[in-house]
C-alpha cells in the first residue's frame, strides 16, 4: 500500500469528516438523520451576539502573582498570629482540610508570623503591610477581596483553574474568551497579550496552555511579548527579504489557503490567514508600541528604576500601560517567585519589592491618563498560604504551604467600587467567616463588567457546551460601583 | 392543472388535522396499553395506525402542492416538509410492524419518535401559517407584564424620533408582517426592515416617494372590501383610518424617508389632531432602559455602507448593546485622523455613545461637529491640539459623564466654558495649563459628585 502524501491527507480528512458527520447516526436514528435539514447541525457555534449589555470595562490588565503570595504577610492582617506565635493551630480550625504531600506528614502545625508591621491607610482605612508601601498609598482606588477560595491545592491545576475555569488543561484562557467574544479594538495588535517576569529563580514553571485558545479558533490565543531585541518570535522578515516580497508571499499563501479551505471547509484555515495578516501588521505596530525611548524621567520616577530593565515586572507594567493606551483588550502579566515553602520572610521581601512600586504606579498612571475608568486591573495569585509553618519555625525563618481555603486579591478601575474590602477570614487567617468568593464567582464578575453574561458566552465542542465559569459562578454585586 | 393543484394545496391546512387527531389518539392509546397492560383495545390499533398513515400521506401530497404556490420561508418549510414525510414513514412502519412479531421489540421506540415528529411538524406548520412569534409574543408579553405596550407609548411621545420608527414600523409589524415577513413572504414581499421594504415584491416596488397614490403600500389599503388586491385581506386584522392616514402622510410629506422626523415635515390637520391626541393621553409608567448609559431612543441599525466607509477612515467600532444600535468608536489605528474625516461621522452621530479621538490630528474646528453627537456619554480628546477656544460647544452634550482632556492646551479659561456639563462625573486634565483655582471654580458649579483629576500621580 503506497499512498502519496496528498492521498494520505485526503483520506485522513474525509475520514475525520465522515466521523464528525455521522455522529448523529450513532444515536440510532440513521434513517431520520438523512431527513433532517443539515442547517440544524451545521452551525454549532454561531457568532456570539455581544455585548449582552452595556459594558463598564473595555479592557483588563491581570497582574497574576504566580506561586501563591502569602495573604498573611501582605494584606490580611492577623495580630493573633503574632500573639500565638509557635502555638499549635487548633485542630478544630483545620478540620478535615486536605493538605499537600509537603506538610501532611508534619507532626506539629505551629502558627507563624514574622516581624512585619501593618498599618491602616487612606480614607478607606485598609490594612496593608509595610512590605507594600507604595500600594498602601493607592488603597482608596482599590477593592480588596479577602475571602477568595479555590478548589485546587497545587500550582498547575490552581493557575489553570483561574485562567480557564477548569483544573484540567485544554480549555480556553480568560483572554481568549474575551478576544473571541468581544473582538479587537485595535486592528494592528492582538487582543490578548502576555508578558512574563520573575524576581526569584527556580520558582514554579508556567506553560503556554495558560494563555492557549483551547477549542476556540486559534487567532484568539495569547501572544507573548518577550523582552529583548525580538519581542515576538519569528515576526521579523528573515535577512534578505524585503517588505514587498513578504507581502507577495503572504498574498499567494492566502490564495492557497483559500483553495484549501474550499476543499476541506476547516475553519482553522481562516484562522491561519487571519494570523498571517496580523503578524504582517505587527511588524510595524509592535516595535512602535514597545519602544519606550520617548518615555520621560517622570515615568521612571513613577514605576521605579527597575522599569528600565527589560523583562522585570516594573518594565512589564509600563508596557501594559502602553498596550492599554493602544486599546489592547486583555493584557496578562505573570510574575513568578511567590512559592515560599521556606525562608518566607526573606523571600517575600524580595518579591514585594519587585511588584509594589510598579503595581501602584500602574494604577496611578492609568488614572491620570483617564484610562482607569475603562480598564479593570486585577492583582492576585492562584491560592494563599497556610497560617502554620512548614518545617522548622523561627521568627525570620519559616515557610508556608499552599492554602486554597482563603486568600486575598485586589481589583481596581472600571465598574469596581473604590476603597473597599469585601469578605473576612477568621483570627487565624485560615477559614472564611463572611462573603466567600469562589474562582468562578470572580470570573463571572469580571465578565459582567465587560458586558458579558457568563452563562451566555458559550462554545460547543465535542458535543458539550463550555463556559469560562463551567456550570457555576455568581456575580459579586456588592463590589460593583 | 395548476389551478387544481392550487385548490387542493390550499386544503392542506384543513386535511392535516386528520392525521394529527388520529395519530395523537393512537399514540395515547399505545401509551395507555404500555402503562396499564390493558389489551382489550388492542384490536383497534391496526385500523387506527392504518388511517393515520393514509391521512398523513394524503396531507404530505397536498402540502407539496401548496409548496408549489410559494411564499413561505424556505428553511422552516423544508424542516416542516421533512418532519412531515418522516412522520408518514414512521406511522407506516408502525402499521406494518403490527403484523410481524419480529418487529414488536422496536415498535415502542418508533411510537415515541412518531409523537416527537407529530409535535415538531405541527408546530413548524403553525409557525408557517401564523408567523414565528405567534406563540412567543403573547408569552413574552405575559411574562414581562405588558411592558411592551408601555415602551411603545413613550416612543410616540418623543418629539424628535423618526416618523418611520415611531409610527409606521409598528403598523407594519401588527397589520402586515403576519404574511409579509422573512418567514412567510406572500407575493415575494418582506416588510420587516427598510431595506426589504425598498426591495418590493413580485410586482415590483411598493413605495413611490412623495406619491402615495402610486405606492402599492398605500393604494391597496383603499380598495373596496371585495377586491382581491385589497390589503389586509378579508379575515385578517383590519387597518384603521388613522393608520392609513399616517402611511399616506409619511409617503407624501415625508417622501417615504426612513429617517425623517415628525417635526421636520408638514403636518396636515388630521395628523396634527392625531399627534395632539397622542400627547394628551396619560402616559403609563415609563419602562426606562435599565442602563442609564443607553438612551431610550429607538434607532435603526446604521447602513453598512456608511459603516464600511468609516472603518476605512481608521475607525474601530464596538457594539454597546446586543442590537448593535449604539457603539463605542476609537481611532487608535489612524493617528492622522483629521477634522474633515470626523465630519463624515455625523451621518451616524446619534449611534455613537463613546467617542475616543485621543492622539489624533483633530483641532478646535471639530468641536462644533462633536457637539452634535448628542448621545455621547464618554469623550476622549486627550493628546490632541484642542484648546480653550470654542470649547463651550461641548455644553450641548447633555448626557456626557466622562471627558478626557489630558495633555491638551486647555487652561482655566476653557474650564469656565464647561460649566453647562451638568451630568459630568469625571474630568481629566493632567498635563494641561489648568490651576487648582480653576478646578475649584468648576467644582463649585458642577457639584461635589464630579471628580476632577489634574495633578500628577506621584
Amino acid at each position: 500500500m503506497h499512498h502519496s502524501h496528498e492521498e494520505e491527507i485526503a483520506f485522513q480528512m474525509s475520514r475525520r469528516d465522515f466521523l464528525s458527520r455521522s455522529s448523529l447516526a450513532g444515536v440510532g436514528l440513521a434513517a431520520l438523520s438523512s431527513l433532517l435539514p443539515s442547517e440544524l447541525f451545521a452551525q454549532d457555534n454561531p457568532r456570539p451576539i455581544l455585548p449582552h449589555f452595556a459594558p463598564k470595562a473595555k479592557r483588563v490588565i491581570y497582574l497574576f502573582q504566580s506561586g501563591g503570595p502569602s495573604q498573611l504577610e501582605l494584606f490580611d492582617y492577623k495580630p493573633k498570629l503574632k500573639q500565638l506565635f509557635g502555638q499549635e493551630l487548633p485542630p478544630s480550625i483545620r478540620g478535615h482540610q486536605r493538605l499537600t504531600g509537603m506538610t501532611s506528614e508534619q507532626k506539629s502545625f505551629p502558627l507563624a508570623m514574622g516581624k512585619f508591621e501593618f498599618h491602616q491607610h487612606g480614607k478607606s482605612k485598609a490594612w496593608v503591610s509595610e512590605l507594600m508601601p507604595h500600594t498602601a498609598k493607592v488603597v482608596d482606588e482599590l477593592c480588596f477581596i479577602k475571602s477568595m477560595h479555590t478548589e485546587a491545592i497545587n500550582h498547575d491545576p490552581a493557575i489553570t483553574f483561574f485562567q480557564t475555569g477548569s483544573q484540567q488543561a485544554g480549555r480556553p484562557s480568560f483572554g481568549s474568551w474575551m478576544s473571541y467574544g468581544l473582538g479587537s479594538e485595535n486592528k494592528n495588535l492582538p487582543a490578548f497579550v502576555v508578558l512574563l517576569s520573575r524576581a526569584l529563580p527556580g520558582d514554579q514553571p508556567l506553560y503556554t496552555k495558560l494563555w492557549g485558545n483551547g477549542f476556540l479558533p486559534s487567532q484568539h490565543q495569547g501572544v507573548i511579548f518577550k523582552s529583548g531585541e525580538n519581542p515576538v518570535y519569528y515576526l521579523n522578515n528573515p535577512a534578505g527579504m524585503n517588505k514587498t516580497s513578504r507581502r507577495n508571499v503572504l498574498d499567494h499563501l492566502a490564495q492557497l489557503h483559500k483553495l484549501q479551505y474550499k476543499s476541506v471547509l476547516d475553519e482553522e484555515i481562516n484562522s491561519r490567514i487571519a494570523q498571517y495578516e496580523m503578524a504582517y501588521r505587527m511588524q510595524s505596530s509592535v516595535p512602535e508600541t514597545l519602544d519606550t525611548s520617548k518615555e520621560r524621567d517622570y515615568t521612571y520616577q513613577l514605576y521605579g528604576e527597575d522599569a528600565k530593565i527589560p523583562g522585570t515586572f516594573a518594565a512589564n507594567c509600563l508596557l501594559a500601560r502602553r498596550l492599554i493606551e493602544k486599546d489592547v483588550r486583555f493584557v496578562q502579566l505573570y510574575h513568578q517567585g511567590w512559592d515560599q515553602h521556606s525562608q518566607l520572610p526573606t523571600k517575600i521581601k524580595t518579591m514585594a519589592k519587585s511588584v509594589d512600586q510598579a503595581s501602584a504606579a500602574l494604577i496611578k498612571d492609568l488614572k491620570q491618563r483617564g484610562l482607569l475608568d475603562e480598564t479593570l486591573v486585577i492583582w492576585g495569585g492562584e491560592f494563599g498560604r497556610t497560617a502554620y509553618s512548614q518545617g522548622a519555625l523561627e521568627v525570620d525563618k519559616y515557610g508556608r504551604d499552599h492554602h486554597p481555603r482563603c486568600f486575598t486579591m485586589f481589583m481596581a478601575g472600571a465598574g469596581i467600587k473604590k476603597g473597599m474590602t469585601y469578605g473576612e477570614t477568621d483570627d487565624f487567617g485560615y477559614n472564611i467567616v463572611s462573603n466567600p468568593v469562589h474562582v468562578h464567582d470572580f470570573q463571572a464578575t469580571v465578565l459582567h463588567l465587560l458586558g458579558i453574561d457568563h452563562e451566555k458566552l458559550i462554545f460547543k465542542h465535542q458535543g458539550r457546551r463550555y463556559r469560562l465559569t463551567d456550570v457555576a459562578g455568581k456575580i459579586i454585586k456588592p463590589i460593583l460601583a | 392543472m395548476e389551478r387544481l393543484f392550487e385548490l387542493i394545496g390550499r386544503l392542506h391546512p384543513l386535511v392535516v388535522h386528520l392525521p394529527i387527531g388520529i395519530l395523537f389518539l393512537t399514540i395515547c392509546i399505545e401509551f395507555y396499553i404500555k402503562i396499564k397492560r390493558n389489551i382489550s383495545i388492542k384490536p383497534f390499533l391496526p385500523v387506527l395506525w392504518g388511517m393515520g398513515f393514509l391521512t398523513s400521506v394524503l396531507a404530505c401530497i397536498m402540502g407539496w402542492m401548496l409548496k408549489l404556490e410559494g411564499g413561505y420561508q424556505e428553511k422552516t418549510l423544508g424542516m416542516h416538509q421533512n418532519f412531515g414525510i418522516a412522520l408518514a414513514i414512521f406511522s407506516g412502519v408502525v402499521f406494518f410492524s403490527l403484523k410481524f412479531k419480529k418487529l414488536h421489540k422496536i415498535k415502542f421506540p418508533l411510537v415515541v419518535i412518531s409523537l416527537f415528529l407529530l409535535f415538531a411538524t405541527g408546530h413548524l406548520g403553525g409557525n408557517l401559517t401564523h408567523g414565528e412569534d405567534y406563540l412567543s409574543q403573547p408569552l413574552q408579553a405575559f411574562l414581562a407584564g405588558d411592558q411592551k405596550k408601555a415602551i411603545r407609548r413613550t416612543i410616540s411621545q418623543a418629539k424628535d424620533s423618526t416618523v418611520y420608527a415611531t409610527f409606521i414600523a409598528p403598523i407594519l409589524e401588527t397589520k402586515c408582517q403576519k404574511c409579509h415577513s422573512s418567514t412567510k413572504r406572500k407575493g415575494g414581499l418582506n416588510m420587516d426592515s427598510p431595506e426589504n421594504l425598498m426591495k418590493g415584491g413580485k410586482h415590483g416596488s411598493v413605495l413611490v416617494a412623495g406619491d402615495a397614490a402610486k405606492s402599492q403600500l398605500y393604494a391597496r389599503l383603499l380598495l373596496p372590501e371585495g377586491d382581491d388586491q385589497r390589503m389586509p385581506p378579508k379575515g385578517k386584522t383590519e387597518i384603521t383610518a388613522n393608520e392609513i392616514a399616517l402611511i399616506k402622510w409619511w409617503i407624501n410629506e415625508g417622501k417615504a424617508d426612513f429617517n425623517i422626523k415628525a417635526q421636520d415635515i408638514a403636518q396636515p390637520d388630521i395628523i396634527k389632531q392625531f399627534l395632539a391626541k397622542q400627547n394628551d393621553q396619560k402616559m403609563p409608567e415609563v419602562a426606562k432602559s435599565e442602563d442609564p448609559e443607553i438612551p431610550d431612543e429607538k434607532l435603526l441599525k446604521p447602513d453598512e455602507k456608511i459603516m464600511l466607509d468609516l472603518e476605512r477612515q481608521g475607525a474601530v467600532f464596538s457594539a454597546l448593546t446586543p442590537a448593535n444600535n449604539f457603539f463605542s468608536v476609537n481611532l487608535v489605528n489612524n493617528p492622522n485622523f483629521s477634522d474633515a474625516q470626523l465630519a463624515r461621522f455625523l451621518k451616524i452621530k446619534n449611534h455613537i455613545l463613546w467617542l475616543d479621538l485621543s492622539g489624533t490630528k483633530i483641532t478646535n474646528h471639530s468641536l462644533k461637529s462633536i457637539a452634535q453627537f448628542k448621545n455621547l456619554t464618554r469623550l476622549s480628546l486627550d493628546n490632541t491640539a484642542i484648546s480653550d477656544a470654542q470649547l463651550h460647544e461641548l455644553n450641548s452634550l447633555q448626557r456626557l459623564k466622562y471627558l478626557n482632556l489630558y495633555h491638551t492646551h486647555i487652561s482655566d479659561q476653557g474650564l469656565e466654558s464647561l460649566r453647562g456639563l451638568t451630568k459630568l462625573s469625571r474630568l481629566y486634565l493632567w498635563e494641561t495649563n489648568v490651576t487648582a483655582r480653576g478646578v475649584a471654580g468648576l467644582k463649585k458649579i458642577l457639584g461635589k459628585n464630579v471628580e476632577i483629576n489634574y495633578e500628577s500621580g506621584i
